[in-house]
């Protein structure tokens, strides 16, 4: 009798500490496995006219965002619960495509498995690898991978990929929060925020990706162990700034700016030229400070062989840190600039004479242009997906520069994070990085960016209707929307099928060596090691494309001219390829519409030298035969 | 304060660090071994996939932060997550370098220093005394401390 009512009073104990996000996580989970379960592997998974599966998709994250609303209005942060909703964000934006998708999704993800490839049946690198031959660190560890786990291609993980890094990023971002002056509710919400602003997809099977879990890894032992005491003048600054943000501004936004952080201030600690508070608390004991900087510098090291711009960006973003005396000792920073630069030297002339890097210095407003620029016409969805870009990074950026003010306001630390959130701009002024140079700004930038969101919206606990406690929630729910748009806004173009794939492993597998040319720039390939032995032309609708109206029979000499100056059908055989995706590509982007492709394809099949080698599912590969 | 994965407070105590120091040391054990074994035989599958990312992942990085940075307490995940795919991308990207691939006996020696180091890290920590324990020894008439 006595167990019985022990038992039931166990029972409503522990009913009692449920909260409502208890049963709205599950319910979302559940909603996110139907929606994502009947997404037809269709190229439009998540177009602007959602279907019913999309909608079921799309109320999945509905529910998770509100969800973690809630939590986030609560007095006493739940950790575990905070955990298991971030981990569910992280599966459902970046482990959706994965599922939906049979083949990896990006075309740019072949060549690097081609790569891997490569090293895994050749024991070595190549002049076909082009620039990738200088920065094999990725390539290098998953042909290792490949090799010990038995894979005979890194296509079997590579759609994982984006999970798998926004997995590690998550992680060693959440380290790097406990070094940083942010209250518990201030960095779960810059962790949901990091998470669900990364609309870049540099997390692809690719050496970008990886680089990042390394450059991250290396802010996270900087911050956490080889932290110094900020200059006198940079705090006496500050503490200036806030006392005129006082007086200027309490009147006008005085409930907003109201202190609703629990880590110490200015006003506490008005002449400290470092400032403890929660993180103090949290790391009370640190490694020896030579197994951090000797740590630091390896991981540095390996980041410098790994991927081409990020060394640079990371160097220059503590750089600033050690000017104002944030990072110790100085000297650090220039080892890691001799450790990038050292590197690059023997190679500076190839990679000068092919990518023109002296060419873009010091012209920061055309080094600032997004991809999209370049594009002489976008469609109906490229043009939706580049405004949710600008909009989702404008925001992202607006909310760290309101993050700073509210910062300051309220007498706490800025100057660091406001740094590291805008001193990537610095790498606009030497390089475009082929137009990409303001993404890698964006992502270098991001994880600064939402830390100061965070304090721009986090809000003192209470009722989740009240209109403060609302807006990290709105705000989150608007990302997430914007994020969904941007980045799977492209897949009609972007999504390589089952039906591109295997055109392209059949002219590897099947033909012998020689050059190949393909419709436009998207298509899978090359994707095995031997594949590097078809020299690729550059696309026929591609930069050198000399045609007045866009693809007609008339473009045939043209593509039989370009082929056979590379020995196409006089040494060895030559090659055009077309797939779906290449068409679709063509069409969003303004080169070419599916009519003209069809014409061109009709003429294509009928002309002098050329004959049909493959055609299945809408892909056709044509082969110029050796003879005369 | 509750502790998490992410987020763990000051107040967690020294004997808890042990705990789970002890707990991972098994974990990186066991997946190396298994890992070690079903390259040997030569079997291949899922369960081999997953070994090798866990491996890749997580111990090298587990055997070296145990013995230099042990007491660094927060990064028993963040901080060998990054140290073992540091030592990894390094080590192979050399023996490509150096001409000498062999990425299965690379494995090999990297699987075996990390259970050397693990035992170490082990060892190391079980004699070490926690603060405040009654130590009992023979004491002769007239030692000195």
């Amino acid at each position: 009798m006595s167990m019985a009512r022990r038992s039931t009073h166990g029972v409503s104990r522990a009913v009692g500490r449920l909260v409502i996000s208890d049963a709205l996580l599950p319910i979302s989970v559940v909603l996110w496995i139907i929606g994502v379960r009947q997404i037809h592997p269709s190229p439009v998974p998540l177009s602007i006219l959602p279907s019913g599966s999309v909608f079921v998709f799309l109320a999945g994250l509905g529910v998770l965002v509100l969800s973690t609303g809630l939590l986030l209005t609560r007095s006493n942060i739940s950790n575990h619960r905070m955990t298991l909703h971030l981990g569910a964000l992280i599966v459902m934006l970046y482990g959706s495509a994965p599922i939906v998708f049979l083949e990896p999704r990006f075309a740019w993800t072949y060549k690097h498995t081609a790569y891997t490839n490569y090293i895994a049946v050749y024991h070595g690198l190549t002049q076909s690898m082009a620039i990738y031959r200088i920065w094999p660190g990725l390539f290098a560890l998953a042909a290792w991978i490949d090799k010990v786990g038995g894979i005979s291609t890194p296509l079997v993980y590579a759609s994982w990929a984006e999970l798998f890094f926004e997995i590690l990023y998550a992680l060693l971002f959440a380290w790097i929060l406990r070094a940083l002056l942010l209250d518990e509710r201030e960095r779960w919400l810059a962790l949901f925020l990091f998470a669900s602003a990364n609309w870049i997809a540099q997390d692809y099977f690719s050496p970008q990706g990886f680089g990042y879990v390394l450059s991250l890894g290396v802010f996270g032992i900087a911050l956490h162990w080889l932290k110094g005491e900020q200059r006198p003048w940079i705090t006496k600054l500050e503490l200036g700034v806030c006392r005129l943000l006082e007086r200027e501004h309490t009147r006008l936004f005085g409930r907003w700016m109201s202190p609703t952080t629990t880590t110490s201030s200015r006003r506490q600690h008005p002449h400290a030229t470092n400032d403890y508070g929660d993180r103090a608390a949290e790391s009370p004991a640190a490694p020896s400070r030579w197994f951090a900087i000797v740590t630091l510098l390896t991981t540095y090291g390996v980041l410098t062989f790994v991927h081409e711009l990020s060394p640079y960006v990371v160097a220059v973003q503590l750089g600033v840190l050690a000017v104002i005396g944030l990072i110790r000792p100085w000297w650090l920073v220039v080892a890691m600039l001799a450790i990038a630069v050292g590197y690059l030297a023997p190679n500076f002339n190839y990679v000068n004479d092919t990518y023109g890097l002296t060419a873009s210095i010091g012209n920061f407003f055309g080094n600032l242009r997004p991809p999209s620029s370049t594009v002489a016409q976008l469609g109906s969805a490229a043009l939706l997906t580049a405004k949710a870009s600008r909009v989702l990074s404008v925001s992202m950026w607006g909310l760290a520069a309101v993050g700073t003010v509210r910062r300051l306001h309220q007498g706490r630390i800025a100057v660091d994070l406001a740094l590291l959130a805008f001193s990537p701009l610095a790498l606009l002024v030497f390089l475009a990085y082929g137009h990409e140079g303001l993404l890698r700004v964006y992502l270098f930038s991001l994880p600064w960016s939402a830390c100061l969101a965070a304090s721009a919206l986090s809000a003192a606990p209470g009722a989740f209707w009240h209109p403060r406690a609302i807006l990290p929630t709105a705000a989150l729910a608007v990302i997430v929307v914007l994020f969904l748009v941007t980045f799977f806004g492209d897949d009609s173009s972007n999504v390589m099928t089952p039906a591109d794939v295997q055109a392209f492993a059949f002219v590897y597998s099947q033909a012998p060596p020689g050059p190949l040319m393909t419709l436009t720039a998207n298509f899978p390939a090359p994707i095995g090691a031997d594949s590097l032995k078809f020299p690729s032309v550059e696309p026929l609708l591609g930069s050198d494309y000399p045609g007045i109206a866009r693809l007609g029979s008339a473009d045939i000499p043209f593509l039989t001219t370009e082929i056979v100056s590379n020995g196409g059908g006089v040494t060895a055989p030559g090659y055009f390829v077309v797939s779906p995706s290449m068409v679709a590509y063509a069409e969003e982007f303004g080169l070419a519409t599916a009519a003209q492709c069809r014409t061109f394809l009709t003429a294509m099949d009928r002309a002098p030298g050329w004959r049909i080698l493959y055609s299945r599912g809408g892909a056709t590969i044509y082969e110029l035969a050796v003879g005369p | 304060m509750e502790e998490t994965f992410f987020f763990r407070p000051a107040t967690t105590v020294q004997h808890n660090d042990n705990r789970a120091a002890r707990a991972i040391d098994m974990a990186c054990a066991v997946v190396t071994g298994a890992l070690l074994t079903l390259t040997a035989m030569g079997w291949v599958g899922f369960a081999r996939i997953l070994l090798t990312f866990a491996f890749a992942v997580y111990v090298p990085g587990w055997a070296v932060v145990a013995n230099c940075a042990p007491m660094v307490r927060g990064s028993r995940l963040a901080l060998p997550v990054l140290v073992s795919v540091t030592l990894v991308t390094a080590a192979a990207t050399v023996t490509i370098w150096l001409h000498v691939w062999h990425p299965v006996q690379l494995f090999d020696i990297e699987a075996s220093a990390s259970i050397a180091l693990i035992g170490i890290a082990a060892v190391r920590r079980e004699s070490r005394r926690p603060p405040g324990e009654l130590v009992l020894r023979n004491v002769a008439p007239g030692d000195t401390e």
